[in-house]
């Protein structure tokens, strides 16, 4: 496996889309920057969180390109022809994506906080929100590496690997948006009654288009699924849903490399 | 006699369909294996098992000795080299960076006989010309260069002249000669091209319809080559029927030409065409080449 980690870092440094990668992290950072400033939007930790939102699209495009490679260009064989195994191709693929994104977030993070700290206000969340929020995020980017690896390692077409990831990365997002929809529909409506900006509410009724408590249930497990889900509620900040990602992260992405390993070693290569 | 690589009835499926049917075959150290047939005979799928690519349906293979089931496989893979159907070259880097790639894949320490390889190949003045740049041959080159890197035993090279130009067609076999020679290793070339395949095998095997019908080493080959006597006539027909009541062995080629298998006095068969209105025009002695051989061996299986 280290062997593999050292040949896989070598090509890395030699590819286009590594640095590529790298160069529109900093493209983003600075467009963060640009927008809170003029937007107004002034707090420093949202616009750190502002990446995760198009960190999973880079992943998409990063992995298809660089594991896709492996296979169209055959250095998936060079690699089982002297004697590798598949679970160490197949983890140490994931391995470096995983490193890769998570630098390109760590360059991201610097560049705004660096900046940050001149250009707008600071930071307004606790500890354990920080660290909750930089567990989640760097869970998010795992999840994201496992599901775009998983398709690069079955596909041995790189055009269509790197389709299928970033038809799925959109597809991924309507999800989250449509059971978004439905898992934050609310019980009631309220009749409110504005006075000097302020709001009342006056009285409550039932939604008549509340989907049921069983419905908006599964739409809650299915979007918190979704890693796109779970960048939304970083930015909520809310401390109770950011302390249950992580379960349903880590069982996203103990399930896809479980099956990704498996199938993999069952493969025909060409 | 030591075989480097055996293989025991090993069968492949793909669905319905068995690419290998019960397939045997005997690689002897040292030898320059041509694994020959048609399309779709085989040679790729056989190729693919044994560098593990492709998991067989049943029967078992060794090599160096130790069979496909033992959990020493991949160990011993450590020891084989191989190049299947194109060159696995990473296009975005240099020759010397790839071949940097494949040291560290094996996981040798130093970059030690980086330069040799790339001058065995031909490859040492590349600089930093990107492999996508590189012709059809050079790339073919790079391929077998990188199967080079860890000294391998037993080199694998599915069509390795596919597509290359004469000179290209040259320099591969040179190449295999010389590392055959030098460096001891076996080596198990599939070809459709069986000219080529015949200056430097030493060994063959003949594959049609995923088995192998024919085990045949270069020596007794040639023993087995039968002299033909080619002639060119006006009259074909009558050619035939002489031959036919002398019962002469004869191959038809075309209208006007056929070879004979058989010792003849020339002056006797002149003489006796000639009186049946039939004027030999050519005459000339041949020897049996590999690829009537090995038509004649897949007409007979045809035949089966």
């Amino acid at each position: 496996m280290i062997k593999l980690l050292k040949a896989g870092f070598f090509r890395l440094k030699k590819d286009t889309i590594f640095w590529l990668f790298i160069f529109f992290t900093v493209v983003i950072a600075i467009f963060s920057l640009i927008r809170y400033k003029i937007g107004g939007d002034m707090l420093l930790n949202d616009a750190i969180n502002e990446f995760i939102k198009y960190i999973g699209l880079l992943i998409s495009i990063f992995v298809s390109i660089f594991v896709g490679k492996e296979y169209s260009q055959g250095i998936i064989r060079n690699k089982i022809i002297v004697g590798h195994s598949r679970t160490s191709i197949f983890l140490s693929n994931l391995i470096i994506s995983i490193i890769v994104s998570i630098l390109c977030e760590l360059i991201y993070i610097l560049l705004v906080f660096s900046f940050g700290m001149l250009l707008l206000e600071k930071i307004q969340i606790s500890i354990a929100q920080l660290l909750m929020t930089i567990l989640d995020t760097i869970l998010i980017i795992i999840s994201f590496c496992s599901i775009f690896n998983f398709i690069a390692m079955m596909c041995s077409e790189i055009t269509i690997t790197t389709t299928i990831c970033i038809i799925l990365f959109i597809a991924m997002y309507v999800a989250q948006a449509s059971a978004s929809y439905i898992a934050k529909s609310p019980k009631y409506g309220t009749n409110t009654y504005y006075e000097n900006g302020n709001a009342y509410i006056i009285s409550q009724y039932p939604n008549p288009n509340y989907p049921g408590e069983q419905k908006v249930k599964i739409a809650q497990i299915i979007y918190l699924s979704i890693p796109q889900g779970q960048a939304e509620e970083i930015e909520d900040n809310n401390l109770e849903i950011l302390q249950q990602m992580p379960i349903y992260s880590i069982t996203l992405i103990v399930i896809v490399n479980f099956f990704g390993v498996y199938i993999f070693s069952k493969k025909e290569l060409k | 006699m030591e075989y480097i690589l055996e293989t025991n009835n090993i069968e492949k499926k793909y669905g319905h369909f068995k690419a290998l049917n019960n397939l045997n075959m005997h690689i002897p150290k040292g030898a320059i294996y041509g694994l020959i047939g048609k399309n779709g005979a085989g040679k790729t799928t056989l190729i693919r098992l044994i560098c593990g690519l492709q998991k067989v349906t049943s029967g078992e293979y060794t090599i160096f000795g130790i069979s496909n089931n033992s959990r020493r496989i991949v160990e011993t893979r450590k020891r084989v080299g191989g190049m299947v159907e194109t060159p696995s070259i990473c296009t975005d880097m240099t020759a010397e960076d790839n071949l940097k790639e494949q040291y560290k894949i094996i996981g040798l320490p130093s970059y030690d006989n980086l330069q040799e390889i790339l001058k065995l190949v031909r490859l040492n003045n590349t600089g930093k010309k990107k492999a996508k740049h590189f012709s059809l041959g050079m790339k073919q080159r790079l391929g077998l260069a990188i199967a080079l890197v860890g000294n391998p035993d037993l080199l694998i090279l599915d069509e390795p002249i596919n597509g290359l130009d004469p000179e290209g067609i040259i320099e591969i076999r040179e190449l295999i000669l010389k590392l055959n020679k030098e460096k001891g290793i076996t080596f198990l070339i599939s070809s459709h091209y069986l000219d080529e395949l015949s200056k430097i095998a030493t060994f063959y095997g003949i594959i049609d319809k995923g088995k192998i019908i024919k085990e045949i080493d270069k020596n007794e080959l040639e023993q087995n080559f039968r002299k033909r006597t080619q002639i060119t006539v006006t009259n074909i027909k009558e050619c035939v029927k002489y031959l036919e009541e002398k019962e002469l062995a004869y191959k038809v080629i075309s209208d006007d030409t056929l070879d004979i298998y058989e010792k003849i006095n020339v002056s006797e068969l002149v003489i006796a065409l000639s009186k049946r209105n039939c004027i030999v025009n050519n005459f000339q002695e041949k020897g049996e080449s590999l690829e009537n051989y090995y038509l004649n061996l897949i007409g007979g299986a045809d035949n089966d």
